[in-house]
């Protein structure tokens, strides 16, 4: 009995510094990268530093080249590919572009064409075809009805093994509302193969997960689209989900006391102006990047039918008003952190 | 047990609160800031410091404010003002660039979240 009572307190005291010893640093590296014209945030956990620099840098490279090879306007194969379907005759496309080309076809005829990679004469109308964004005027009446009256649809492309052609000599081709999501999937594929487990990649507000964060799912805050630096909410994401929202407040100029933001709808040729944001979880990122632009686009009144043909479960919409609309299955997982309305939740 | 047991224990079962809540406890909102430029660090400052600082870029020097707890770009010498336009940060996982000027800020700490979606 003795020798105890003078041991408990050395085993307490063990206990404690046990405590201290358990603080290991985790097994995590971040890394930021400036590329693919936007900020790129990684984090990698239970990987040896070896591992994971080496791992950067060849995330560096890929994204380095994708964004050369699908840079819609500059000299690269994406703008030789416009180059020659302006001519309306049968080319030989570079293989990097064809997979962009298929998958942006395929998530143009889903979405009833609100995702239209084909209208990359009216984002450069509206003066996005370059890295800042514009300062204003907006483009004229006259000069928008005039590329719609054209109606460049990936359908006007024609396919025939490597070599295509464009019927409609309109279509001139814009990935920016897929291509980042084609290349976060790349980057994830390339991660797994390299045997990491638990990684979180963010390319400009947009992001892809493998595994979790140690004891713990991903864990992110979703930007409150009006109120700067604040959350509209939490959400726990799971391996291989993505998570993107598209919204008016990312690139937008005003002029004249009037907000022109860049998401276009191809039917209008305007801005589209009934949603503020729309938010969608998908296990392919360029679905999710493609679906967020079309639910834009389509807005409270036509989202539905929309994420009905494409079998999202996972949709959070705000109409310019600040309603929030959301399906059951993402309202479940979901936490509103600030509700200035109550939320409707409907079926898509 | 003698005196000198007692003190010891009682100093054993009073450090544990202290030790549980500096090493386990997560923080509610990110504790610094890192500002980078062309990807590596050149400060990293607590955001509960209220300051201004400026950082030489690409294009000349971009000024950052830190402000009870959060952090914004307030002036650039960049046309589009991106930068500027996306406002104070404060959560953990949070960043923002000024792209032309190579200045980029990232919110560290073991916060609320992961990373931020936008």
């Amino acid at each position: 009995m003795y020798l105890r009572h003078r041991l408990l307190p050395f085993f307490i005291l063990a206990l404690a510094l046990f405590a201290v010893g358990c603080q290991q640093a985790p097994r995590e590296y971040k890394r930021t990268l400036l590329v693919f014209g936007t900020l790129v945030n990684i984090t990698l956990r239970d990987v040896d530093e070896e591992q994971a620099q080496k791992s950067f840098e060849q995330i560096r490279q890929d994204l380095e080249l994708m964004h050369f090879l699908w840079h819609p306007w500059k000299r690269s194969p994406l703008g030789r590919t416009n180059v020659l379907l302006a001519t309306g005759g049968w080319f030989s496309v570079n293989v990097s572009v064809l997979p962009l080309i298929e998958k942006g076809r395929d998530l143009a005829r889903i979405t009833d064409n609100l995702f239209n990679p084909a209208i990359g004469r009216l984002i450069a109308l509206w003066g996005y075809h370059q890295d800042e964004p514009p300062t204003g005027p907006p483009p004229t009446k006259e000069a928008i009805e005039k590329l719609l009256a054209q109606h460049p649809r990936m359908s006007d492309i024609e396919f025939d093994g490597l070599r295509i052609r464009s019927r409609n000599p309109a279509v001139q081709l814009d990935f920016g509302a897929m291509a980042k999501g084609f290349a976060i999937d790349r980057v994830i594929d390339y991660l797994r193969r390299q045997g990491i487990h638990n990684a979180i990649i963010n390319a400009g507000g947009d992001l892809k997960v493998i595994g979790n964060h140690g004891d713990r799912p991903w864990r992110i805050g979703i930007r409150h689209p009006r109120k700067q630096g604040g959350v509209l909410a939490a959400l726990d994401v799971n391996d291989g989900e993505s998570v993107f929202t598209s919204g008016d407040y990312e690139r937008f100029y005003i002029y004249q006391g009037r907000r022109y933001h860049h998401i276009i709808d191809p039917r209008t040729g305007y801005p589209a102006d009934q949603t503020t944001s729309v938010t969608v979880i998908h296990t392919n990122a360029a679905t999710a990047d493609a679906a967020a632009t079309a639910l834009f686009v389509a807005g409270p009144s036509g989202w539905q039918a929309i994420a009905r043909k494409m079998q999202l479960r996972y949709v959070m919409l705000v109409d310019k008003d600040g309603q929030i609309i959301m399906t059951p299955a993402m309202a479940k997982r979901i936490a509103l952190t600030e509700i200035d309305h109550k939320p409707i939740i409907v079926e898509p | 047990m003698t005196r000198a047991d007692i003190v010891l224990l009682l100093i054993a079962v009073l450090a544990l609160p202290f030790i549980y809540l500096h090493y386990w406890q997560p923080t509610s909102a990110g504790t610094t800031v890192r500002i980078m430029r062309d990807e590596t660090l050149v400060r990293e400052l607590a955001l509960n410091k209220d300051q201004e600082i400026s950082i030489d870029g690409a294009l000349g020097v971009s000024r950052l404010q830190i402000e009870n707890g959060k952090i914004r770009f307030i002036d650039s010498p960049c046309t589009g003002k991106v930068c500027i336009h996306k406002g104070w940060l404060s959560h953990s996982g949070d960043f923002n660039a000024c792209l032309p000027n190579r200045i980029s800020i990232e919110i560290m700490g073991q916060g609320e979240f992961d990373s931020i979606n936008f």
